[in-house]
């Protein structure tokens, strides 16, 4: 993998030095003076009317400071898309771990003890706490305000009904899909401060802090500009951190306490409580052609969405697009619904709705390949996406590189398949390939850049550094490149909403695309001040000033130069500070808007294409999959931060790895995670990974609007795995999957 | 769930923490990671699971990997505590820190101590020559952002270094 044009100057990467050394301080790290210890008492029902609320034995712990109840909050909701979640549970409760009473105490024992003497009665209340229970007609509601099967979001591209009543072949499948958590290694916390204005101050490891400014705003009555989320180091994100956190419990706790409060949840509190990837039903149904060409295809989805909405209505709007793959068809009928259940609410993981999506996609493609006696490969070449073809919605594709994915894998897959030699007795080999579509997320950002007198330069953008490498390496050399300095000359301000433009956030594959263009548009106008203040100080043309090596100097002109520090305060002497501003949104994206219902995102922007491929070995006596190779091509457009691209593409396949074959969070009847710890919800381990994982970097399908011709890379990785090594035990075995995940008890099941 | 213990015991819990001596006033049900991180300010300790799954808290008793989350203070009564604010400063430590990074081996960087603290103790039990004892030896250690893939890389290079300057200075 070769980057086209790799950064003039490479940095030491100091900030990754810091936290290997653990000098790097995470919210959990940060202590000011007088600060309480927050603990939250959560529902033990899936649903429950609250009868009473008994706090005595709660107040006589030595060393509490506070409790609180419903009755000392303002009676407001608040949610990413509809607000219907309450801060704590008033009235009634609606899934287990749901917030009733907050705790504060000079000791996280005494918090964690009192929290435990906080009485509750409950009347429980007929709950519906699984997906497929609570679509039926006659399900107990969640909420009195909706019936469980929310509003959905559709798609209705073409004639659907003749191409299916005229088609050679119907082929119909449902899957089921499973709960799976983000597993960030940080837990979420949060501390609350009040600061030197009274205004009530947020460190947290949050993805998106404007949107925690502005939720907190709406639980606690409180000014916009009267809360600062300031962004810490994050261990981990993956979407679980869009969210309030545990923001409006130390919020609140500080409030009525005048003091700072922190708040960490508990690894048992994540596994119960928190936004974890929704589990799914896919139906696919597809009229197909004598040639093996989808003529049409029909989608029907319920996302279990817990039991609030969260972004859940959001995620809707993905797993319709996805729901043709990248495979084109002529026609579309897709519905999608978010489901209330009594459960945790669910919400964004990397990719959201990705990996059921494209398992559920490629399944079904493989079972209509072995109806009419096709190669999966051969399937996919007779439809998938080429120039001119169009997205789910009508969107054109006119530079799409999934074909280039698909041959690249396909044939590093035939190379191994001649290298294989026997396997053991009772192991059985596979080979499997999987294709896939995803997006680079569209949305505002900005970036200011502030010169200063040395020739450094303060870089401020929107986003937070999730631990990718993004801002930090991506959208700093990107700067750096622009003015013709090294990354170290960058310093990088992220992730604090009193000092950086509004962003909407680290997500959607987007933190090096929006930032980054924002940082360069910053950028091109401190060329033209100092390019315009150099070029008079010369008596040159402006268009004639180049920025190379820390000088600002007249191309072909090498006397004519001065050093970038003496260029900014030429310009600084001149005319005032150097300081100016950039702002990205991106450009819409034609579609066929009459083809869409209700839905948040309409099309795939800058859309990217990617196919893995895995061999695997199952053992028969255990069902247990192993995954020996794999094989990841990605269209990544122009590569800007090469080991970025490496660490997606690596740690997104095995988290992939981990949704197929490890992961699941077993939710019982009662709503009960029965597995809520690290021990028994099995992530992958370095036993468990591929003993290589190939990058295949697509790099001849620039993105029109991305920095560079950048697309995004962070998300696509993970949704692919599951697909891949479905196709794969479908090799070796011949059957076909259709609950994920394929864990050694479903395997065995399906083998029996 | 039984309540945890809030009464201190009154003598003093003796132990060497980074070199320096240190007597700590806690309960009998006081957790290493809390002394460490609460009492000391040694917030490289992290705290991941409370469970001894994650590895996050790593760090060594006597030499010897523990999980800070699961062994008393009072355990430690005379014994040497190593975290990875000692380890960061060791030769072994830097090596290994150096090649972590520089082969991607840090992303989000939470888990990233444990495994320092970790591949310390592995290769202090002789030079690691193949993968297999290297992913056996990290297995208790989870990392959600890189795949695992450049830090077994960079505990294998880490070992070689390691190894090459001891031999290197015996043969002086």
């Amino acid at each position: 993998m070769k980057a086209e044009r790799e950064p003039g100057m490479r940095a030491k990467r100091l900030d990754k030095y810091a936290r290997a050394s653990g000098s790097t301080r995470y919210t959990e790290d940060i202590r000011p003076r007088r600060m309480l210890h927050g603990a939250v008492v959560r529902s033990t029902h899936a649903a429950a009317k609250i009868l009473a609320l008994n706090v005595d034995e709660a107040l006589a712990v030595p060393g509490l400071a506070c409790v609180l109840t419903a009755a000392d909050l303002p009676d407001r909701r608040q949610g990413d898309f509809t607000d219907d979640e309450p801060m704590l549970a008033g009235d009634v409760v609606r899934h287990v771990g749901e917030p009733i009473a907050l705790i504060a105490a000079e000791t996280k024992a005494a918090a964690r003890n009192a929290a435990v003497l906080v009485q509750v009665r409950y009347e429980p209340l007929p709950d519906a706490v699984e997906l497929a229970d609570a679509i039926g007609a006659h399900a107990p509601r969640v909420h009195d305000h909706s019936p469980n099967v929310m509003e959905g979001v559709e798609i209705s591209r073409g004639d659907t009904q003749s191409l299916f009543d005229t088609a050679h072949l119907v082929v119909a499948s449902t899957y089921t899909s499973h709960r799976v958590h983000q597993g960030y290694i940080e837990p979420r916390a949060a501390l609350a401060e009040l600061d030197d204005d009274d205004r009530l101050m947020i460190t947290m490891a949050s993805q998106n802090p404007f949107a925690v400014r502005l939720g907190l705003a709406k639980l606690l009555e409180l000014p916009v500009n009267m809360i600062r989320v300031r962004t810490v180091a994050m261990g981990g994100g993956f979407g679980g951190k869009l969210h309030l956190g545990m923001a409006p419990y130390a919020a609140a706790l500080c409030l009525h306490t005048s003091r700072p409060v922190r708040v960490v949840a508990s690894r048992g509190e994540e596994l119960q409580a928190s936004n974890p990837r929704e589990n799914s039903i896919v139906t696919l149904e597809s009229a197909v052609d004598e040639s093996g060409r989808i003529r049409a295809r029909r989608a029907t989805v319920y996302l279990d969405s817990g039991a609030y909405a969260y972004d859940t209505p959001v995620i809707a709007s993905t797993a319709a697009l996805l729901s043709c793959g990248p495979y084109a068809v002529d026609a579309l009928e897709a519905r999608v619904c978010p489901v209330y259940t009594n459960t945790m609410p669910t919400g964004s993981f990397r990719g959201p709705s990705g990996p059921q999506m494209v398992y559920s996609n490629e399944a079904h493609l493989d079972d209509i390949a072995a109806q009419i006696g096709m190669s999966p490969l051969e399937m996919r070449r007779r439809n998938i996406v080429r120039a001119g073809d169009v997205g789910a919605t009508g969107q054109v594709l006119s530079d799409p590189g999934a074909e280039d994915c698909l041959e690249a894998v396909a044939a590093t897959l035939s190379e191994w398949r001649g290298e294989a030699t026997p396997v053991e007795a009772g192991r059985r080999r596979g080979y499997g390939l999987a294709c896939a579509c995803w997006l680079t997320m569209a949305g505002a950002s900005g970036a200011t850049l502030n010169l200063n007198g040395d020739g450094s330069v303060t870089l401020f953008t929107g986003s937070s550094e999730i631990g990718t490498g993004a801002l930090v390496d991506g959208v700093r050399s990107l700067a750096a490149d622009e003015l013709g300095l090294s990354v170290d000359d960058v310093r990088l301000v992220s992730g604090d909403t009193d000092l950086v433009p509004f962003d909407v956030g680290s997500d959607g594959s987007r933190t090096l695309y929006g930032p980054g263009r924002a940082t360069q548009n910053a950028a091109a106008e401190v060329r033209r001040i100092l390019g315009d203040c150099v070029a008079e100080h010369f008596e040159a043309d402006p268009r004639d000033i180049v920025f190379e090596q820390r000088r600002v100097g007249v191309a072909g002109s090498p006397e004519a130069s001065v050093s970038f520090a003496e260029a900014v305060n030429l310009a600084v002497a001149q005319g005032g500070s150097v300081v100016a501003s950039g702002r990205f949104q991106s450009p819409p994206v034609q579609h066929d808007a009459s083809s869409t219902s209700r839905m948040f995102f309409t099309t795939l922007n800058e859309p990217t294409f990617h196919c893995h491929g895995a061999e695997i070995e199952l053992d028969e006596d255990t069902g247990q999959i192993t995954v020996v190779r794999y094989v990841a091509a990605h269209d990544v457009g122009t590569i800007v931060n090469p080991a970025g691209v490496k660490g997606q593409i690596e740690g997104g396949v095995v988290q992939g790895i981990g949704y197929a074959i490890y992961e699941e969070m077993q939710i019982g009847k009662d709503g009960v995670t029965r597995n809520a710890d690290l021990h028994d919800y099995r992530m992958p381990t370095t036993a468990d990974i591929p003993r290589e994982i190939t990058i295949l970097a697509i790099q001849n399908h620039p993105s029109a609007s991305g920095p560079n011709g950048a697309k995004g890379v962070g998300e696509g990785p993970v949704i692919l795995p599951a697909a891949a090594i479905g196709a794969a035990f479908r090799d070796a075995t011949g059957l076909h999957v259709t609950k994920l995940p394929l864990t050694p008890e479903n395997i065995l099941e399906r083998m029996s | 769930m039984e309540p945890e213990s809030t009464i201190i015991h009154p003598d003093p819990v003796n132990i060497t923490c980074n070199g320096a001596a240190e007597a700590l006033l806690v309960s009998p049900d006081t957790l290493l990671i809390d002394v460490l991180r609460e009492e000391l300010e040694l917030t490289g300790t992290k705290l991941g699971c409370g469970t001894g799954d994650c590895g996050a808290c790593t760090v060594l008793l006597d030499g010897e990997p523990v999980n800070a989350c699961l062994v008393y203070a009072v355990e430690c009564a005379d014994h040497a505590i190593e975290t990875i604010e000692g380890v960061a400063r060791s030769d072994e430590g830097k090596i290994i820190i150096e090649q972590l990074v520089e082969s991607g081996g840090v992303q989000c960087g939470i888990c990233s101590p444990g495994f320092v603290v970790m591949a310390k103790a592995l290769i202090a039990h002789g030079a690691v020559q193949d993968r297999a004892t290297i992913e056996a030896g990290l297995a208790g250690n989870l990392c959600r952002c890189t795949g695992y893939l450049p830090i077994i890389a960079a505990v294998q290079t880490a070992s070689e270094i390691i190894y090459a300057r001891l031999s290197a200075a015996e043969s002086v």
